[in-house]
């Protein structure tokens, strides 16, 4: 046999793991060279594919940018995409930089000092979004005192002052004692120019807050003209949203409860540190930024401007995030809008990185407030704390309460007496762990008739435990999740920083059951015509979305009739955070027509056979369908999603 | 390479950009050892990964099952390559591209005689001439069938064969004519 044939067949087989033929085993076990190229060719595999993995880079966020960007451009018939290689791939290859120039993080003197990082269990190098909300929970509720420094830079806030650069110290003590001062130490062209020097501190029942008030950039450096404004807040209730404690810098927990909107891009390592990066639009990622923006003026970001955060991968603390621009022309258009310069999408524009970070507690003087001249007194009164269990727990006779109260404590109890302003009774129990909260409000004597604290387009849910219905809204970037719950002993208002699923459960504790509300406060009529909640009801094809992005579910309708015209109001959210308080609205109507354009970047669009309109102020897209008048409305959602939708709209019931 | 699963490519087909992500995401590691393996640098391998995806992505519309969603891809990948390497051509020397990494990875192996081993047999493959790295790589590295290596190469069964043994027969010569002018040293 000849060699040349006999090796052919050797590598035949190797490649088809196949035997070798008896004469073709035969030669190799005689012949030298046949041999040797046996045992070569084995090698080689062996080294070929077996050898280390180089690293590889993660690419998606770039990618995915690129291919958004790329569907939004055809929906706005915005051409073909540039074709060829080089163009996208040199500012790719620019993106890739920044993204490494991110992940391998510049945070040199972190200092873990006295107090130590609480070790908040297994070491979790492939965090998986949706483990992240119950670790966020544990770390919320075990944590007692924090202490940070973090150094931020801001980009193009005016022309004139490109960058801007902050120290902000955070104090922390549980479970409502917060303080954040923010300085500014940007060198400024002159002495001019407004110091955006901010703080706000909270020992639970006193608020206050200090800085400038927001200046127009255009009207820069001569803004503020009367300086520093102090707001202050005495006798406030618990967790009062109106006077918040922004502490999600802290632990993440109402941005990252958000799961559905999570990419988690990997393990990492920040400052010698173990760390979990995620990634989330601005959109969602709002309340990591509201411990600076309560006050002063600050340069506005996209709504899907992308934002990564590098959590600690033991303490789920924030140790560094970045704000990149997303690509595309939506935002480009935007931010010729608001006066920014052009901002390449692998350019940071904003970082804040941990400086240092403890749990030690800092001494209670940390959190004195004096009030100001501008003094709100919210009237809360506080009561001593009930010492009887709650009514029906099983047996008890104190105020009710939930039985169980998902791992929190009670803290305060108190109440809002009845005023000719406020003619009913409202009591407050507030509970606490850490950083997780929860708060139960109960009001006698309402009046009103609509639900206590709760705004439009509840979701209906069923409470656990046979305990009837409650109205739900998610988490915005204002209010926390909340369930009002309608019952025969007065209307109850559950509030929490906590998960969704904890809060019902909490509900189903409670010893009272949930009723439908009234239907007088369904059906609201006014002299011009008449709006009903729960209700979708019209003469003309009313169509529901075959495609709904990932988490969002129907949550509530509405039909509004006046004269001649049908409004159906369908909304759609994700369950447990929508920051934007509205999430994904379907309007559809009769007698109604497009309406003249009345802003120069709205976008002509094909939706089918139909030409419609996007107004990315809104990030409303809207067509007549016929004589039908039809819109979808998603603030947190890109043109390409919105549209998916919208092409996805079939006649049925929903 | 495992297949993706059917509802997928149905989802990511039907413009699901949650789908093709979840397609990226799972794709992007042998993507982008494929596109190194073909173009010898670590920055040319990552714009031929984001571009292969991007024209994946654009073209995802017309794939009809008829061939294996991964050898489909890689076969955009091998366009995206030599699309690539023809720009880079134009524009730099080659060898300016072909190097640093292969440098670096010498310089960290070159300690003991195995890594040293590993070293040269690395270097024979990337030496080989395009015709015969590329099945090479397709069915020795990526461990893709004749039948799969076809469709990923746009050549006959026959052919991915042949140029499979004249890879090896080219690779076996080269090492031991190292050797020997090892041995002369």
């Amino acid at each position: 046999m000849k060699c040349d044939a006999a090796q052919e067949a050797i590598s035949l087989s190797m490649d088809e793991r196949a035997t070798l033929p008896p004469d073709v085993d035969e030669h190799r076990r005689t012949c030298p060279i046949c041999a040797k190229f046996d045992a070569g060719a084995w090698r080689i595999r062996e080294v070929a594919r077996f050898e280390v993995a180089p690293p590889v880079p993660d690419m998606v966020p770039a990618i995915m940018a690129k291919v958004r960007d790329e569907e939004a451009d055809r929906l706005l018939g915005w051409g073909p995409p540039p074709s060829p290689f080089r163009g996208w791939v040199d500012r790719l290859v620019y993106r890739r930089a920044a993204v490494l120039a991110a992940a391998t993080g510049v945070i040199l003197g972190l200092a873990l000092t006295s107090g130590g990082l609480v070790p908040i269990g297994r070491v979790n190098t492939v965090a998986l979004a949706s483990e992240i909300p119950q670790e966020l929970v544990r770390a919320a509720t075990s944590l007692q005192g924090y202490r940070a420094t973090f150094d931020i830079t801001e980009s193009h806030w005016t022309k004139a002052v490109p960058h801007r650069t902050f120290v902000a110290t955070l104090e922390f003590m549980a479970p409502e004692s917060f303080r954040v001062r923010v300085k500014d130490t940007t060198r400024y062209p002159s002495a001019t120019w407004p110091r955006n020097d901010v703080s706000l501190v909270t020992d639970g029942r006193n608020w206050e807050v200090d800085g400038p008030d927001p200046c127009p950039s255009a009207s820069l450096p001569a803004c503020p003209t009367d300086g520093p404004v102090r707001r202050s807040i005495v006798d406030r209730p618990p967790f009062d949203a109106r006077a918040s404690m922004p502490t999600d810098v802290i632990v993440p927990m109402t941005v990252l409860a958000a799961a559905d909107k999570l990419e988690v891009a990997g393990p990492d390592r920040v400052a010698g540190r173990g760390a979990v990066a995620v990634e989330l639009a601005y959109q969602d990622a709002t309340p990591l930024f509201q411990y600076l923006t309560f006050l002063g003026s600050w340069r506005p970001f996209f709504p899907q401007d992308r934002v990564v955060v590098w959590l600690d991968e033991r303490t789920w603390f924030p140790l560094q995030y970045k704000v990149f621009p997303a690509a595309g022309r939506e935002r480009s258009l935007w931010a010729t809008q608001m006066g920014l310069p052009s901002e390449p999408s692998d350019q940071s524009v904003f970082v804040a990185t941990a400086r240092s970070l403890s749990t030690s507690s800092p001494p209670s003087k940390a959190f004195l407030v004096r009030p100001g001249a501008e003094v709100v007194d919210e009237g809360f009164l506080d009561d001593p704390l009930p010492t009887k269990p709650g009514s029906g727990c099983p047996r008890g006779s104190g105020p009710i309460q939930p039985c169980a109260a998902g791992g929190l404590r009670l803290y305060r109890y108190g109440r809002f007496p009845s005023s000719p302003l406020r003619p009913y009774t409202e009591s407050v129990l507030a509970y606490a762990s850490g950083l997780a909260w929860l708060t139960v409000t109960r009001v006698e004597g309402w009046d009103q008739p609509a639900l206590f604290g709760i705004g439009p387009f509840p979701e209906t849910v069923k409470i656990p435990g046979h305990k009837g219905v409650g109205y739900y809204l998610p988490a915005t970037s204002t209010e926390p999740r909340r369930i009002a719950v309608h019952a025969a002993k007065g209307e109850f208002l559950l509030a929490t920083n906590l998960p969704r699923a904890r809060l019902l459960q909490v509900a189903g504790s409670m010893p009272v059951k949930g009723l439908p509300q009234p239907s007088a406060w369904r059906i609201r009529r006014w002299s011009g015509g008449v709006v009903e909640e729960g209700v979708a009801r019209a003469k003309f094809a009313l169509m529901t979305p075959s495609f709904l992005p990932a988490g969002y579910l129907q949550v509530a309708v509405q039909t509004a009739t006046a004269g001649k015209s049908t409004g159906v109001t369908v909304v759609y959210r994700r369950p447990a955070a929508e920051l934007d308080g509205v999430g994904l609205v379907l309007y559809q109507a009769s007698g109604q027509t497009l309406a003249p354009p009345d802003s120069p970047d709205e976008q002509i669009v094909m939706i089918g056979p139909n030409t419609g309109r996007w107004s990315p102020e809104d990030h409303r897209l809207e067509w007549m369908d016929g004589s039908v008048y039809r819109s979808i409305t998603g603030p947190g959602l890109d043109l390409a999603t919105i549209f998916r939708v919208a092409s996805s709209l079939r006649e049925g019931s929903g | 390479m495992r297949e993706p699963e059917p509802e997928t490519i149905r989802r990511a087909r039907a413009g699901d950009l949650r789908a093709f992500e979840s397609l990226v995401r799972d794709y992007q590691a042998d993507v982008w050892r494929f596109a190194y393996h073909l173009t010898h640098n670590r920055a040319l391998a990552e714009d031929v990964t984001q571009e292969a995806f991007i024209r994946a992505y654009r073209a995802l519309q017309s794939y009809r099952g008829q061939a294996k969603f991964t050898s489909w891809l890689l076969r955009i990948v091998r366009n995206c390559a030599i699309d690539a390497y023809r720009k880079t051509r134009r524009e730099t020397p080659v060898a300016e591209h072909a190097e640093a990494d292969l440098d670096l990875d010498r310089d960290r192996s070159a300690t003991t005689s195995a890594a040293d081993e590993r070293a040269r047999i690395h270097d024979a493959i990337r030496r080989l001439p395009d015709s015969l790295r590329e099945p090479f790589v397709v069915i020795e590295v990526l461990g893709f069938s004749y039948q799969e290596a076809s469709v990923i190469l746009g050549v006959r069964v026959g052919t991915v064969k042949s140029r499979m043994h004249r890879a090896r027969a080219a690779l076996m010569l080269a090492l031991s004519e190292e050797e020997e002018a090892a041995g002369e040293v």
